[in-house]
């Protein structure tokens, strides 16, 4: 809401200083979001009467004038516009003027013609045709023909004036007007408040209810209408103060009946229209439901297709106006119209945003409508206008206003309360200073009714439907009082809480503690994306992660819907860092994935996973080594959970994953999730280096099998008995059953067995590997005799033998 | 007798220049043989002991002692000179270029918006505050309507919404988050809500349809709005230095009564404007209010019994501000080389 510092000095006292009026507005409430001066980049542009115009000796498209520019004398100007004739008035730069966009004009010669300064354009001087429609288009402004030479531009025009812009929070329709604003600045200064009291003389000896009718057939959407009759009405430009007021305001200047309509919106926030009245059918409107099918032409000159849901003004023959949105073409007023019917009405307010949404059209009428008037202002609104009118001289006003006003709305009583008020602010705030406050808003305070209390009770004014309760009051004084006044206090409340995080959140730090230390850099990704990416995954159709999460309004196809999987996110931030040159990359996110389920709230599940992705570009491709490094990572990660040990089993048929390089996870036997080098072709479709290791991993199932129990077992009194054996067995066995066999074979001495080598190559035979394990034996009893270690180490033997073929190797 | 002596002094005189230029232990070993071994030559004088009559044999038993110690002194003495020369000079030669490049695990790091929210959900964590979490896709009744935001508030055009179907939306806030603790909690309620939250915003530098808030809600018997301020000045001073002052600012929200707009001193001019607080002093950071009547009572909780007060927590706008952050797509874009700075 933009208000000139003007306007709002009709209606109460402010500080010239602007920046300081701002400042104190804002700490009250009314947030200032800038300070706007009209014309003030402008400067040294004066109103020149063209002389005379002749061709320029040396170039086709430009003229010579001679401009009569009075104190500063009779200057020379170079133009290229090709409108400016002998007798124009005209915007002239000065030599030294600086123009809306800074430029700088300066004497100078133009193909060998001395030009002492410039003449302008609307656009020249930071202006467009929306703030003066009678300026030229192309070419150079022609200022009114009274206009006197040599005046400062600024003054001619009345620039200079500084508007203050307004941000106004949806709960204060009261607010989109430089009355409530004037009302909200007095209160913050503590000066008096003066309201808007319009004189109507009415003296046209016609009664307004003798040449109109208004019936309201919707009174659930239509709250009160008013209207009056205006005739003998003279269509013309409104006069420049009004004119300066409405472009300070940001509102086009049209003429005058459309004007004051438009200044008395801006001015008491209601919106209003008026009827050429010899196009209304029967002379009488009809607030009612647009019938199914019904059309109508609004003022834009667009045809709608309206349905039951919104809230017409029609004659007889149809709508002629689509309530609180926007005027017909029907009835707009013309140059040739005679009497008008004006209109101040209240409509339903979500309704009308509902329309104004339907139909595209989102109005200044519209905003104001849709957060709900005051009934109370219809029709003082009504009389301001017609004071309006009457002063502008250009109609008669009829006597009385015709007023339908079906449902009164019961006044708000808010007990009060002021050391509730004062205790619930933390504050001492006497109650009389709390009365002030309360009174410069415009609420009553009254004593008696009953349930009012001892204290009596708040009547706040209609058009602050926003006070409902003794919070609001609170808010009331609070922003008066100074909410920087409030002082600050550590307690909250009677009692403590401990607080702290959850047990599975302190899971999910251990997590991000685990993979940041196994060198994984957390990342962010967008939990929608393109559904697209099932394609990109190689996920068959009718596979469950295809079934996601829809959205019904996404940013865009890219966008659609929500993951089923973290796959696609990591990919991505795999292909982005490839494409930028990051030869290696370790990455990991904690995030939800969305499955669509059956449950009662109609919710889907939201499944928190950990997912992490790896390459390295610089690693032989044969090499199992990136898959083996994110194994260890999770590894580590369980260890840190207090998860003894994970289970992995090949999976070869996960769409997404290479069929040789993929596990499954299971903890405690249980499914868990995936670990594997992407399939070729996924890399390919991501453009994701193809050493590519994905995981992703229940959070829930390592949640389940973790533990922060740690206890300390006694360190071993006697000395281990290490022993390293080597065994040829068929390439394929894989090593995790060679290691189970020796743990299953090699008794309880057995401490630990690890494999510290594999080898395939031309020393052993084609189509065999040799695996080698250190053993460590140990008893916690006793040193260990040489033949117990040799019996276990032939057990093993034995169960290798048995089990795989596996042969000694010597070493 | 006298010859015996003789004998030892000719040795003495004979080891003292090779003990004194024995350069290496094993040299230093060798005299140790040659002279004190079992067939050394105080060994071989001493030999002679025998042949001497018996009452000359103490005195030539003490001189022959004599001799050996004084020997083996000597040995020590140069041994310990040696070993010290041959220390230095092993160390010497051991001597590496402590410039070269250490040999590193590479630890990994948190994401920025995660170190954000840790440090925001410490402070309060730290006032017994929990952790409470709920869903993204959520009921238009948790995230809009016990939010006295009812269908067709204006409010609802403020915040541009992804819905799934008419009752089912992504949320829009982490304030549902408070709607649905209030409602299964008793109070005393103090809880921070750290969450994922979206807005069919269009991406650019200082939007993301995709971003987080951290709301925060404490409920209890005489909880007033001084109880906010002094809440949030402890939290801009623990995140932003100890200088560190709030303004509030008179604002309005649907489900807070009073609500505030809550500025923060600028970090880095502490106020005097400059360009990160574009020339104001202050620095937008959240807002804020004590939690609507009706809001509570639509959680079965008693507002003429208990109070409160929430507020909301720009995650983005928080690590932005901490990290220099210039471009909001920085933060989901994942470069490594981005994300290295955080460690």
């Amino acid at each position: 809401m933009k208000a000139p510092m003007g306007w709002l000095r009709d209606f109460t006292e402010i500080p010239e200083d602007a920046h300081a009026f701002a400042e104190a507005m804002t700490m009250s409430g009314s947030k200032v979001e800038g300070l706007a001066v009209s014309g003030e980049g402008i400067s040294g542009v004066a109103t020149g009467r063209v002389v005379s115009v002749a061709k320029h000796p040396g170039a086709d498209r430009l003229s010579v004038c001679t401009v009569d520019c009075g104190p500063h004398g009779t200057l020379q100007v170079v133009t290229g516009a090709s409108n400016v004739a002998a007798g124009a008035v005209v915007p002239v730069a000065l030599d030294g003027a600086t123009l809306a966009d800074g430029k700088e004009i300066r004497k100078g010669t133009l193909r060998g013609v001395a030009s002492d300064g410039m003449l302008c354009s609307i656009q020249e001087l930071g202006f467009t045709r929306m703030e003066f429609p009678e300026a030229a288009e192309d070419g150079i402004w022609l200022l009114p023909a009274e206009t006197p030479a040599g005046a400062d531009l600024r003054e001619v025009l009345g620039l200079g004036e500084t508007t203050v812009d307004f941000e106004i929070t949806s709960n204060r329709p009261d607010c989109l007007s430089v009355e409530g604003l004037g009302r909200e600045a007095a209160a913050t200064f503590g000066r008096p408040f003066r309201p808007c009291a319009p004189q109507v003389r009415e003296e046209d000896p016609a009664t307004t209810a003798s040449l109109a009718a208004v019936r309201i057939d919707a009174p659930d959407l239509c709250f009160r209408y008013c209207a009056r009759v205006v005739r003998n009405v003279k269509v013309g430009p409104s006069p420049e103060w009004m004119r300066r007021r409405l472009r300070d305001a940001g509102v086009r200047p049209i003429s005058n009946i459309v004007d004051i309509t438009n200044y008395v919106m801006l001015e008491l926030g209601q919106p209003m229209h008026a009827f050429d009245l010899s196009f209304l059918h029967d002379r009488s409107v009809i607030v009612r439901r647009a019938a199914e099918g019904e059309r109508m032409r609004t003022l834009d000159g667009t045809d709608r297709a309206l349905d039951p849901s919104m809230l017409v003004i029609a004659d007889p023959a149809g709508p002629v106006a689509l309530a609180g949105v926007m005027g017909g073409e029907h009835s707009e007023i013309s140059d040739a119209t005679k009497e008008i019917l004006l209109e101040s009405a209240v409509f339903h307010g979500i309704r009308t945003r509902l329309t104004a949404k339907a139909v595209g059209l989102r109005t200044e009428s519209s905003a104001r409508f849709e957060k709900g008037l005051d009934v109370e202002n219809a029709p003082r609104a009504l009389d301001r206008a017609a004071e309006l009118i009457e002063r502008l001289g250009c109609g008669t006003v009829c006597r009385g206003r015709i007023d339908v006003f079906p449902t009164k709305p019961a006044p708000v009583r808010i007990p009060f309360r002021p050391a509730r008020i004062a205790a619930f602010l933390g504050t001492e705030i006497p109650a009389a200073e709390m009365e002030r406050i309360l009174a410069a808003v415009g609420c009553r305070l009254e004593r008696g009714a009953p349930g009012d209390g001892p204290e009596g009770a708040v009547v706040p004014p209609s058009y602050r439907a926003d006070l409902e309760s003794e919070a609001d009051l609170a808010e009331e004084v609070a922003r008066f009082y100074g909410y920087n006044r409030i002082p600050a206090s550590l307690r909250s409340g009677e009692s403590t809480t401990i607080g702290g995080r959850t047990y599975a959140q302190r899971v999910v730090e251990s997590v991000k503690d685990a993979m940041v230390a196994a060198g994984f850099y957390e990342t962010y990704t967008y939990s929608f994306g393109s559904p697209k990416q099932f394609d990109r995954m190689r996920l068959p159709e009718g596979h469950p992660l295809r079934d996601a999460v829809r959205l019904l309004n996404p940013l865009g196809e890219d966008f659609g819907v929500m993951r089923t999987t973290t796959v696609d996110g990591l990919l991505g931030v795999a292909a982005l860092n490839a494409s930028r040159g990051n030869a290696a990359l370790r990455i990991f996110e904690v995030s939800r994935v969305y499955r669509p389920a059956a449950r009662a709230d109609g919710l889907p599940d939201e499944i928190a996973m950990l997912s992490a992705a790896l390459y390295d570009e610089a690693a032989d491709p044969a090499s199992p080594d990136p898959f083996l490094r994110m194994k260890g990572a999770l590894e580590e990660t369980a260890l840190r959970l207090g998860i003894p040990s994970l289970s992995f089993e090949p999976l070869e048929d996960h769409p997404t994953l290479h069929p040789g390089r993929a596990a499954t996870v299971r903890i405690g036997g249980k499914e868990a999730g995936f670990l594997g080098t992407v399939h070729p072709d996924v890399a390919a479709a991501y453009e994701a280096p193809a050493s590519t290791v994905l995981m992703s991993v229940r959070m829930d199932a390592l949640e389940a099998a973790s533990t922060e129990r740690r206890a300390a077992k006694a360190l071993p009194r006697f000395p281990a008995v290490s022993r390293d054996i080597a065994v040829l067995v068929r390439a394929d066995i894989p090593v995790g059953r060679l290691e189970a066999a020796i743990r299953d074979a090699a008794g309880p001495l057995l401490e630990s067995v690890a494999l510290f080598d594999v080898y395939q190559g031309p020393q052993v035979r084609e189509g065999s590997k040799s695996a080698a394990f250190g053993l460590v034996f140990r008893s916690s009893e006793r040193t260990l005799r040489e033949e117990e270690v040799q019996a276990a180490v032939a057990a093993v033997l034995a169960a290798l033998e048995r089990g795989f073929g596996a042969e000694l190797r010597p070493s | 007798m006298v010859d015996l002596r003789a004998q030892l002094d000719e040795v003495r005189a004979r080891f003292a220049p090779e003990c004194a230029h024995a350069a290496t232990t094993q040299e230093i070993e060798a005299l140790r043989v040659r002279y004190l071994g079992k067939k050394g030559e105080i060994t071989l004088v001493l030999r002679g002991m025998g042949q001497l009559p018996a009452e000359d044999r103490p005195a030539a038993g003490q001189a022959a002692n004599e001799a050996r110690e004084a020997l083996e002194a000597a040995l020590a003495a140069r041994e310990a000179v040696v070993a010290a020369d041959e220390r230095a000079a092993r160390m010497a030669r051991e001597r590496i270029d402590v410039t070269l490049p250490g040999l590193r695990s590479p630890m990994g790091a948190r994401h920025p918006l995660t170190k954000a929210i840790d440090e925001i959900c410490g402070v309060f964590l730290g006032l017994g505050y929990s952790i409470a979490e709920g869903p993204e896709v959520e009921l238009d009744r948790y995230n809009f309507e016990m939010l006295n935001t009812p269908a067709g508030h204006p409010a609802r055009d403020t915040q541009d919404t992804f819905y799934v179907s008419d009752t089912v939306l992504l949320r829009t806030q982490t304030s549902p988050v408070q709607v649905r603790v209030m409602e299964s909690t008793r109070p005393p309620i103090r809880i921070v809500c750290p969450g994922r939250v979206y807005r069919s915003d269009t991406i650019d530098a200082t939007h993301s349809a995709v971003f987080h808030q951290i709301e925060g809600l404490a409920v209890d018997k005489g909880i007033t709005m001084g109880d906010l301020v002094g809440s949030l000045q402890l939290y801009a001073r623990r995140l932003f230095g100890e200088g560190t002052r709030i303004r509030l600012r008179p604002h309005h929200f649907p489900f807070t009564e009073p609500s505030a707009e809550v500025d923060v001193s600028c970090w880095v001019c502490g106020g005097k404007g400059c360009r990160t607080c574009k020339g104001e002093g202050w620095v937008e950071m959240l807002g804020a209010g004590m939690v609507h009547p009706k809001v509570l009572a639509g959680c079965g909780i008693d507002p003429e019994v208990y109070s409160g007060f929430a507020f909301g927590i720009g995650v983005e706008r928080t690590a932005m501000a901490r990290f220099g952050i210039e471009d909001m797509r920085a933060l989901y874009e994942n470069d490594v080389r981005f994300l290295v700075q955080f460690k």
